[in-house]
């Protein structure tokens, strides 16, 4: 018995190293061949369109590719113009690129409706469902429809760059929004969305690597620039003595925390009293409250919260000092149930957005009015005040926008270049602008006061901060 | 220190909170020896009770009545539906049926109540009280004022009523439970709806002081894992202490400074304070109990080997699979099979992840709640060989395998101390500190992602285009290959068998010559070796990673796979890998699973738990099995058969050539015997290789063949050479002298019997001389060398072997494989060659088992060789101990009450069988209380009464003796 199992042992064994051997050989002998190793992003159809597709970074190179693309693009334009196509459809030019057909434009993105992300990211498929809904039911774009799959990852981040290579696979033209982060971080990390030449538009995932990636082009303001606008605001209101509790787990904490050291220390005649990192979940942050009390020794007169609002309103409950004169909180606050919660003792709290929320004389904005409406028409219970809800909405009105000004001649090289130069104005934000160099589009936030009335939370005022900007941009 | 003082009191609500939370799990743990992965579950669920029924309309007080109401409910659910149908498998798998609890319940809530944060309703007043630049809550104050009453009510519970006692006695022996008319199932049931009560009271509170969301809230039982390791699982006052100083950390490390600054801080400290607690445990060596196993099992057990009709299905099936497996990839056309491929990839890594914990788990018994933490030490090393090194794949993947085994050994260092349970939340305490500290620091962080040209260059050797995914698939299969092939190579050789014994009974493995502590240092290095090597293999595959992706909960998950799997069976770890990754393609596919993942996956795992109890090894053999059955399979199988029966007699052939060839170049080189010489004992070696010995005991069979009158012992007893002896050995244990200067020698070739009435101190006598017990004084010396501070293992090793008074085998193995493992001193070979299969551990594992063959065939065990031990009667089950100690080969053997248990006929039938033995010069000294038989065989008795010798000499003269007969035997011996 055993010489038995131990010659099947024997033929495992010996398999697994020829399957290792054979895998080199046939990579190496593919390669002499000229056939390649990887089965790569299919190439686009049609007549042609080789110069558009097959020649940029689209077709697999590298980011240092995507100029040649773009140059390429531009070419193409001319070669449609002069080919005579129009945008509807029969007219449009086919299948112009991957995942473009000529009347349809394969899109996907991950979503998170399982899992602990769900509670704040869970709206986010309401707000492309809605642009989506509506431009289809325009006839699409220069006669393609927009065809979105949307899957859930659970916020998982090896589930959502799998699922986000499967897309890239499967041949989508792009990734707009892609809310959930954790997969799509991975996936730019990874490298896979920058070879690729994948486009993710109108991403919201607010941490920094977003904007440094010549494939993402996002629309919300990043954290580290909600940080630097806070300090800015509070130093040009008089504070010079500043106090900040920031979440130390999660990396969104840990990158703003660090922003708004970094910018007050270089302000004239400033200071961080109080800097205090907490781990959210805790069921009581009594101790740390006391510590950051000590060093603010009631002297703090700004006091800014980096906080996720559960752990906010934890912390809040522990009656933590607040600023003399003005205590902030981070976009991550602007969330209704939050206020709720925390009630008279968070009233006269400023918590600042970079967007126009449904609140007040603002919700009758033109945008938002439609975002309101066009939000609830597919789910009318939806809370619009949601901001990660309202940044998918926006998001994705943003590409639906750069996919009407690249045209019937529908190219990721051209969509880049139309992006890369695209202004876009709406009443849901300030105005966002994309460079080749300046991801940093949505570089503004605004501040909304904690309005409390008999001991209830009774809505937001608009501080009438105006639109303030990064002052490092 | 004002300000410590300031920060401990306001670390008293969180202290409050996690007591409440650690006594419900060591009450729960006392009363079922279950550990309640669910409680945070069971914490969370009463607290959105309380909230919906107070939306209903319901006052807060009956609201919060019926919120514990609710958690008894939920703790007798969670028995009931996850627990109690596990109870005849593992303790691992009813830990993962908890998992499956919380799973499921956690999903259930976020469905129900949604993910958003609730305001929870306030059982207390509104209010706080200043404390320096702090304040505590009325709320918060309550709740550590509640946990002092529910504790001291606990207490009293426990301790001064009958219930408490039925409970405290059914959690310790069910069958005595059982025997004296109480139903354990109905004590358990009741401790787990206190549990839950319990649970549901915390809850409430916790969350009246904070707020309402699933994935928090549950998150809240982690700390009092950590406050229930303190207290060894078992103490209530201790679980209360270990929560005062889980809190106290949590209070006190914020105003340290740096420390405080430091992320992960408390749990860094924590973990180190974990270590201290651990480091004071005893260490003792446990022994295994196979009755116990039988009775728990009720008829079920696991099977490390499933074996089939013949073994052909199997190997016909593994052929099939085999064959497909280079056209998997080819599967699916376009992005579907792209997709497929990305679950194969990732069934690959976790198949790596499985024949770790198959490993470390199934086989050594050390239940591990922290690879993910291992596999996460892999996946960043590997990131920073490829980045800060340049050392491309596949390079790097040893590399990083080795420093997860390194980790994985410091852990078992400290681990090793502890076991089962307690071992298990040590470990999750380990994985708890690399999630929210070693994962979070920068150094290591840093190398979060590979850029693609540090994966490997093209052109270079040896390079893997990983872009395909194909690739991929090819290399990590390869891996998880090799990985399976070195696990079942170890399996099947004197390093696996030691891992079984160490399993079956740390004491019988120790007696065998097996060092416990390196064999469990070894299985942690070789399992963190293979969990490195799966984070490797993450990292190369997707080529960053993020923050949080190796957290503590995913080693719930990877636990789960290898119980899914069968818990020790290298084919259903691989098996469920294959069924849990596939589910990322199915929720890829199906996209109306949107907002189910959670739940689908932990009813996934519930369902697979519990329709197959045994894992899917055992469901697959049965498929297997059925199949075969049929004609049609048959048929092919004849086929198959054929061809593989010439292709396994050519590799037979071409082995013995090779290892022939070998023997022959180390015999040259002087480095081994020439063959035919034996390295066993002349004793032993002559009666397990002269064909002329009669046939003892036909004892399958229950027929004595043939029974030869022993020649009887020389005279002159001290003119033999003494082969132990004990001097003035005296052992106490507190204020209790056990043993009192006890002098006794045991001569060469004599049986020496040791007699006394119930707790004269023979047993402690015995486990002092065997090294179980370090005497408090005196001296133990064997063959005229002092081993009175010796470890069990060594003092195997200088040439004695023993049997239990408790049945000591490994009720996994076989008879041939239990009796195999007594071959471990003889066989010199190393678990490298043992990996490798090398020709020299070839030609030891031959001798081994011939030498085994010997024995079996001496003591007429061949009928039961190929069986379990635990499908043995007891008698049978005896004899094995004997032969056990006879393959030792050692020619001092130790018996502990060897006829215990047994009838006349048996105890008649093993008498015969031990004067055998000793005309074959074997030394024997047992201790028996069946003085009959004593006498009857013994050349030479002590006597011990109350810890002292009362008298010494031959059977004649013992029998004899007046204060023998008054103090032990109550009246004069026949003659």
């Amino acid at each position: 018995m055993s010489r038995f199992l131990n010659s099947t042992k024997g033929i495992l064994a010996l398999a697994c190293v020829s399957v290792l051997l054979g895998t080199i050989t046939f990579q190496r002998l593919g390669a002499a061949g000229g056939a390649g190793g990887g089965t790569g992003p299919v190439t686009a159809q049609g007549p042609g369109e080789a110069a558009d597709v097959g020649g940029p970074g689209a077709a697999g190179t590298d980011a240092g590719a995507a100029g040649g693309g773009a140059a390429a693009a531009i070419g193409g334009a001319a070669k449609a113009a002069a080919s005579g196509l129009e945008c509807r459809r029969g007219k449009n030019g086919g299948a112009t690129d991957i995942g473009v057909t000529g009347d349809r434009i394969k899109l996907a993105a991950t979503v998170v409706q399982s899992g602990i992300g769900a509670s704040f990211l869970g709206s986010s498929p309401i707000g492309i469902q809605a642009v989506v809904r509506k431009i289809n039911s325009e006839g699409g774009i220069c006669g393609r429809i927009l065809d979105i799959k949307l899957v859930d990852d659970a916020w998982d981040a090896n589930r959502g760059l799998g699922f986000i290579r499967n897309f890239i696979e499967e041949g989508v033209f792009a990734l707009p929004v892609t809310p959930s982060s954790e997969g799509l971080t991975a996936a730019i990390e990874s490298g896979d969305i920058s070879k690729a030449g994948v486009p993710v538009v109108g991403s919201d995932g607010m941490l920094i690597q977003q904007y440094r990636n010549p494939w993402v082009w996002p629309v919300a303001t990043a954290t580290v620039s909600t940080m630097r606008i806070m300090a800015k605001y509070a130093y040009d209101s008089g504070v010079r003595k500043f106090g900040l509790v920031y979440d130390k787990l999660y990396r969104f904490g840990k990158e703003g925390s660090q922003a708004f050291k970094e910018y007050v220390e270089k302000l004239p005649a400033a200071e961080v009293k109080s800097f205090v990192g907490i781990n959210p979940g805790q069921p009581n942050y009594s101790s740390d409250v006391e510590e950051f009390n000590q060093r603010c020794s009631n002297d703090c007169e700004f006091v800014g919260l980096l906080l996720e609002p559960g752990t906010a309103e934890t912390w809040i409950a522990g009656r933590p000092q607040f600023g003399t004169k003005m205590t902030s909180g981070a976009q991550t606050l602007f969330n209704e149930r939050f206020a709720q919660n925390c009630g008279k003792l968070c009233s006269g709290m400023l918590v600042w957005t970079g967007y126009n929320p449904a609140v007040g004389p603002l919700a009758a904005l033109p945008d938002i009015a439609a975002f309101r409406a066009d939000v609830q028409s597919v789910s009318p219970t939806v809370d619009v005040t949601n901001q990660f809800l309202q940044g998918s909405y926006l998001g994705m009105t943003v590409f639906a926008e750069a996919l009407k000004r690249v045209g019937p001649q529908l190219t990721r090289a051209r969509l880049r270049q139309v992006l890369d130069s695209m202004d876009f104005q709406s009443s849901m934000a300030s105005q966002l602008s994309w460079r080749p160099n300046q991801r940093h589009a949505n570089a503004t936030a605004h501040a909304f006061e904690v309005v409390v009335t008999q001991g209830s939370f009774n809505g937001w005022r608009d501080k009438q901060t105006g639109w303030v900007r990064d002052p490092t941009l | 220190m004002i300000r410590f003082l300031v920060a401990l009191v306001l670390s008293l609500p969180n202290i409050g909170a996690y007591a409440i939370l650690a006594v419900g799990i060591v009450m729960i743990y006392r009363a079922s020896k279950v550990l309640n992965l669910a409680h945070g579950a069971m914490t969370m669920i009463p607290p959105y009770v309380v909230y919906s029924l107070s939306k209903a309309g319901l006052p807060a007080l009956p609201a919060v009545v019926l919120g514990i109401v609710a958690g008894g409910l939920l703790g007798w659910g969670v028995e009931r539906v996850f627990v109690r149908p596990l109870r005849g498998e593992s303790v691992t798998a009813q830990t993962v049926g908890t998992v499956a609890a919380l799973g499921v319940l956690v999903a259930l809530a976020a469905k129900v109540w949604g993910t958003t944060q609730l305001p929870a309703v306030r059982v207390f007043p509104e209010g706080r009280i200043a404390i320096s630049q702090s304040s505590i809550s009325y709320g918060e104050l309550g709740l550590f004022f509640v946990m002092i009453v529910v504790t001291g009510a606990l207490l009293v519970l426990f301790q001064r009523t009958d219930l408490g006692l039925l409970m405290r006695g059914t959690a310790e022996n069910r069958r005595a439970a059982s025997l004296m008319g109480v139903d354990p199932d109905r004590i358990t049931g009741f401790a787990w709806i206190l549990g839950g009560a319990l649970a549901g009271l915390s809850g409430i509170l916790l969350a009246s002081v904070t707020n309402l969301h699933p994935y928090t809230l549950s998150l809240q039982a982690l700390p009092a894992f950590v406050a229930a390791l303190f207290a060894g699982l078992a103490s209530l006052l201790g679980a209360v202490a270990g929560a005062g100083i889980v809190g106290a950390v949590a209070g006190i490390v914020p105003i340290l400074g740096k420390l405080g600054e430091l992320q992960g801080g408390s749990e860094l400290f924590l973990a180190l304070t974990a270590i201290v607690v651990m480091a004071t445990k005893g260490g003792r060596l446990v022994a295994g109990d196979i009755r116990s196993e039988m009775s728990s099992a009720g008829g079920r057990r696991e099977r490390e080997h499933v074996k089939l009709p013949g073994g052909r299905p199997v190997v016909a099936v593994a052929v099939a699979l085999f064959a497909l497996f280079p056209f998997m990839p080819f599967m699916g056309r376009g992005g579907q099979g792209f997709a497929i491929l990305g679950s194969l990839n990732k069934a690959a890594i976790f198949a790596v992840i499985a024949t770790a914990l198959v490993l470390l788990t199934g086989w050594v018994g050390q239940i591990s709640l922290g690879h993910a933490a291992l596999v996460g030490v892999g996946a960043y090393t590997t990131g920073m060989f490829a980045q800060a090194l340049h050392i491309p794949f596949p390079l790097n993947l040893p590399l990083a395998a080795l420093l997860a085994a390194g980790v994985a050994t410091a852990l078992g260092v400290v681990a090793v101390r502890v076991r089962g349970l307690y071992l298990a939340v040590a470990t999750l305490i380990f994985s708890w500190m690399a999630d929210a500290f070693l994962f979070r620091q920068d150094w290591l962080t840093r190398y979060f992602r590979i850029d693609e040209p540090n994966i490997g260059k093209p052109g270079t050797f040896p390079y893997f285009d990983f872009s395909d995914r194909r690739i991929f698939y090819f290399v990590a299969w390869a891996v998880a290959g090799l990985g399976l092939y070195a696990a079942a190579n170890l399996r099947d050789s004197k390093t696996g068998r030691a891992f079984f014994a160490v399993r079956g009974s740390e004491v019988a493995a120790s007696s065998l010559g097996i060092d416990v502590v390196r064999y469990k240092l070894l299985a942690f290095s070789i399992s963190g070796f293979l969990a490195g090597a799966a984070g490797n293999l993450i990292m190369t595959e997707s080529r960053a990673i993020v923050p949080g992706q190796f957290q503590f909960n995913i080693s719930f998950l990877l636990l789960s796979i290898a119980v899914v799997g069968g818990t020790s069976s290298l084919g259903g770890g691989v098996a469920a890998s294959v069924v849990f990754a596939s589910l990322d393609y199915v929720f890829f596919k199906v996209r109306a699973l949107g907002g189910l993942l959670d739940i689908t996956s932990a009813a996934l795992l519930a369902v697979v738990l519990l329709a197959y109890r045994g894992g899917l090894a055992r469901a697959g053999s049965s498929i297997v099995a059925a199949i075969a059955r049929q004609a049609w399979a048959v048929r092919a199988l004849e086929g198959a058969d054929r061809a593989w029966m010439q292709v396994r007699d050519d590799l037979a052939w071409l082995r013995s050539q090779i290892a022939a060839r070998t023997s022959q170049r180390l015999v040259l080189a002087g480095l081994a015997m020439p063959a035919g010489a034996s390295m066993y004992t002349p004793a032993v070696s002559s009666f397990a290789e002269d064909d002329d010995v009669p046939q003892l005991l036909a004892v399958a069979g229950g027929s004595v063949d043939v029974i030869e009158r022993p020649r009887p012992l020389p005279a002159g007893r001290e003119s033999r050479a003494i082969v132990l002896r004990a001097d003035e050995v005296t052992v106490r244990f507190g204020g209790l002298v056990a043993v009192n200067g006890v002098t006794l020698e045991v001569r060469e070739g004599e049986i020496v019997g040791l007699i006394g009435p119930n707790g004269a101190g023979k047993t402690v006598t015995f486990n002092s001389i065997a090294g179980i017990v370090t005497p408090t004084s005196g001296r133990v010396t064997l063959y005229d060398k002092d081993v009175t501070n010796v470890p069990v293992h060594e003092r195997a090793q200088l040439g004695v072997a023993r049997t239990f008074q408790a049945i000591q085998l490994v009720p996994q193995l076989s008879v041939f494989d239990n009796l195999l493992v007594a071959t471990h001193l003889h066989n010199p070979t190393g678990f490298l060659s043992h990996v490798a299969v090398t020709p020299r551990a070839l030609e030891e594992e031959h001798r081994a088992r011939e030498r085994v063959r010997g024995v079996v065939s001496l003591l007429g065990l061949k009928d039961a060789a190929e069986r379990q031990v635990a499908d043995l009667p007891f008698g049978v089950l005896r004899m094995v101990e004997v032969a056990r100690a006879m393959v030792t080969g050692f020619k001092f053997i130790m018996l502990d009450e060897p006829a215990s248990g047994l009838d006349n006929t048996e105890t008649e039938k093993l008498t015969e069988v031990l004067l055998q033995v000793r005309d074959l010069g074997v030394t024997l000294l047992l201790i028996e209380h069946d003085v009959k038989m004593v006498t009857s065989v013994s050349d030479y008795i002590y006597v011990l009464e109350r810890g002292t010798l009362i008298a010494e000499g031959p059977a004649d003269k013992i029998k004899r003796d007046p204060a023998v007969v008054a103090a032990y035997l109550g009246e004069p011996v026949e003659a």
